[in-house]
């Protein structure tokens, strides 16, 4: 895919369309990014009415989806695109569902801190906080990564993205044997350190997502499907591509 | 007498003239000569022409130009006049560059958008603060910078505004960001952190409110005793109850003014707690009128013309204390058996809420720093009268909260005039 703008084609219409639709994910993404920058601060300074914004924009998040799909729809029904046009939309949809579910596991990094700060128990003294920290932080710049890829149609740094994912699967196990400990220590109540377990598998999962979207721009830019490659192929497959 | 070209060409014929006269002279073919003569001039003519063309299209270096007679001055005017536009472009190349690299040296990020948000070129700092690169020329900006509140500044299109994001792609920081639309419906985008004003600013407010909440404490305690002193009866108070009358009266202006910096400290902080909500203000101003006269006294007279079915939405409490603090100020600038009319209206622009007087005025020079801090016109007179120094302060701070405006008029020994202008997006008629 050469081209970076949609002045290609003969029907203005088309061009607005799909220039809408790449506008629309990346507004999208914009949202989830500021998610989880304030689940992040959140975790940080155990701060909830920022936890709880992050639960207000989920909703906003919701909606961008459907926005989409209605957008995706409307194109495939008036405008019948071809080639990269058509892979265009079908990844906008894919996209838009990896982080429509992004956007649903910050909330249960979100609930933690809320939860948390009902309890007497501060979150930093939760096994695993560092981890979380990390996997959270890590997610934002594994996103942030992805959405510039999209927003410029190139992949020097879509081979960060899951290497990033595989280091991050590693941070879990690492973390899931703290928690472990915490429940045979029995120092803090078993209830806040499942919620921890829930937030560290959340995290883990945006990094998935974000790993998913890097593989969606892969078949977008290049028209080649990578899922479920190993990362050795892959690598060798997307520097062969630069 | 002739142009150059003109006397180049006369020159070149009178020349060939003589020649031809020569060579009839020696064949006595006058007739023939002449004839070949006139052929061979205009071939000349038309193999110039075709030179000079030739020339024109490819360029300097490419063909020579024709050299003899008019053509040969029309070359060297056109070669002229090319060599002084070639300077001249030279010029314009080397400011435009100078200036090119002044933008880029400036820290903060400018980027240079299109009608449709699309880059157009930006300096290098936007590298650094925005992230961009050289292949984002081209690319819409929206793709790039996806913060939600600036996608929404960018698509409101209110650029009067200024922006403050707090954190700009992943970097917590604070950043201005401005949009100023410039050439034909191209916009510049500037983006300047302002992390340290930020946090100064900051520092300064919550001094101001913890200093304000630290002293009220202990000048509570001071004042229950001096109460007490004040109400023990016994022979010491022959002597000393003046002082501590002196004592209370003070302790009570210090109590005002601590009051009001809370007051103002709370405006100034962001959060208001109370939301937006209908005022109802013919009855505020029902209220106020009671408590003028209470506070005058008697010594003045008010007149109140209300629109009484004139409301507005905004925050109650904050109106309140605008609507007294100016009342109150009319109060004490007027002499005694002074006029104050106090008017509540609306026009086409909004609500107006417009205290007069024909007190002692304000001097035009005072008149833009009246709602400084601590600004007095005449220290003196402002203290004997009980003023914090604050009250217009807060009556700003609250105006700016409702997106209103204060104007102020005055004549020296006429009397002032204050008036606030209310947007009309508030107003509601019941």
């Amino acid at each position: 895919m050469e081209r970076t703008e949609f002045k290609s084609h003969i029907s203005e219409q088309l061009n607005r369309n799909l220039e809408d639709l790449f506008n629309q994910v990346l507004e999208m993404g914009g949202l989830v990014e500021r998610q989880l920058e304030n689940a992040v601060t959140a975790v940080e300074n155990s701060d909830v009415s920022l936890a709880k914004e992050v639960l207000q924009i989920d909703k906003v998040i919701n909606k961008e989806e459907m926005e989409i799909d209605r957008l995706c729809a409307r194109v495939l029904a008036r405008q019948q695109p071809t080639a990269s046009d058509l892979r265009l939309i079908i990844i906008a949809i894919r996209i838009a569902v990896d982080l429509e579910r992004m956007g649903d596991e910050v909330v249960k990094t979100a609930k933690l801190v809320i939860k948390m700060a009902d309890s007497d128990v501060v979150c930093s003294e939760l096994p695993g906080y560092g981890a979380l920290l990390e996997i959270t932080s890590c997610a934002n710049t594994m996103l942030k990564k992805v959405l510039n890829a999209f927003a410029r149609l190139e992949l020097s740094e879509v081979v960060s993205v899951v290497e990033d994912e595989e280091r991050m699967d590693n941070s879990l196990k690492a973390a899931m044997v703290d928690v472990l400990a915490g429940f045979n220590a029995h120092e803090i109540a078993p209830e806040y350190l499942l919620e921890m377990v829930y937030a560290l598998r959340a995290s883990e999962r945006v990094t998935d997502h974000a790993a998913n979207i890097a593989e969606s721009i892969v078949y977008l830019v290049d028209g080649r499907d990578v899922r479920n490659m190993d990362t050795e192929k892959l690598s060798e497959l997307l520097s062969s591509i630069e | 007498m002739f142009s150059n070209g003109v006397s180049r060409e006369l020159t070149w014929l009178i020349t060939t003239l003589w020649g031809l006269l020569f060579f009839g002279w020696i064949t006595g073919l006058w007739v023939e000569s002449l004839l070949v003569y006139l052929l061979l001039y205009v071939v000349r003519q038309l193999w110039s022409m075709h030179k000079f063309e030739k020339w024109m299209d490819k360029g300097t270096q490419a063909s020579f130009p024709p050299a003899s007679g008019y053509w040969s001055e029309l070359t060297y005017l056109v070669s002229r006049k090319q060599r002084a536009l070639e300077k001249h472009a030279d010029l314009q190349l080397y400011k435009s560059e100078q200036f090119k690299a002044a933008s880029m040296l400036i820290p903060d990020a400018i980027v240079s958008l299109d009608q449709q948000n699309h880059i157009e070129w930006f300096n290098a700092s936007s590298r650094k603060i925005l992230e961009l690169r050289r292949q984002d020329v081209g690319r819409k900006i929206e793709g790039l910078i996806r913060q939600p509140e600036f996608i929404q500044y960018l698509k409101d299109a209110q650029y009067q505004n200024v922006l403050t994001i707090h954190s700009l792609q992943g970097i917590q920081r604070t950043f201005s960001v401005k949009i100023i639309p410039y050439f034909d419906s191209h916009k510049l985008l500037i983006v300047k952190d302002i992390t340290d004003l930020y946090n100064l600013a900051q520092i300064r407010r919550d001094f101001i409110a913890n200093a304000s909440h630290e002293l009220r404490t202990p000048l509570t305690v001071l004042k229950g005793y001096l109460e007490a002193m004040i109400d023990t009866p016994g022979s010491h108070q022959d002597v000393w109850l003046p002082a501590l009358q002196t004592m209370e009266k003070q302790s009570d202006r210090m109590k005002a003014i601590i009051d009001d910096l809370l007051t103002l400290s709370k405006m100034e902080s962001e959060t208001i707690a109370s939301n937006d909500e209908l005022v109802n203000v013919p009855k505020i101003l029902a209220g106020l009128e009671r408590e003028a006269e209470q506070l005058s006294q008697g010594k003045h007279q008010f007149v109140f013309s209300v629109e009484q079915d004139l409301c507005m939405t905004g925050y109650v409490e904050p109106l309140k204390s605008v609507f007294m603090n100016l009342v109150s100020n009319a109060v004490r600038y007027t002499p005694d058996g002074g006029l104050i009319k106090v008017t509540w209206y609306h026009d086409e622009e909004g609500a107006h809420y417009k205290v007069e007087d024909n007190g002692i005025g304000i001097s035009k020079d005072h008149i833009p720093r009246l709602t400084e801090r601590f600004y007095r016109v005449d220290a003196a007179r402002s203290r004997e009268t009980g003023g914090t120094g604050l009250g217009l302060a807060i009556v700003k701070h609250i105006l700016e909260r409702h997106g209103a405006s204060l104007h102020v008029d005055s004549l020296i020994g006429k009397g002032s005039t204050f008036r606030c202008d209310f947007p009309i997006d508030r107003v509601r008629i019941q």
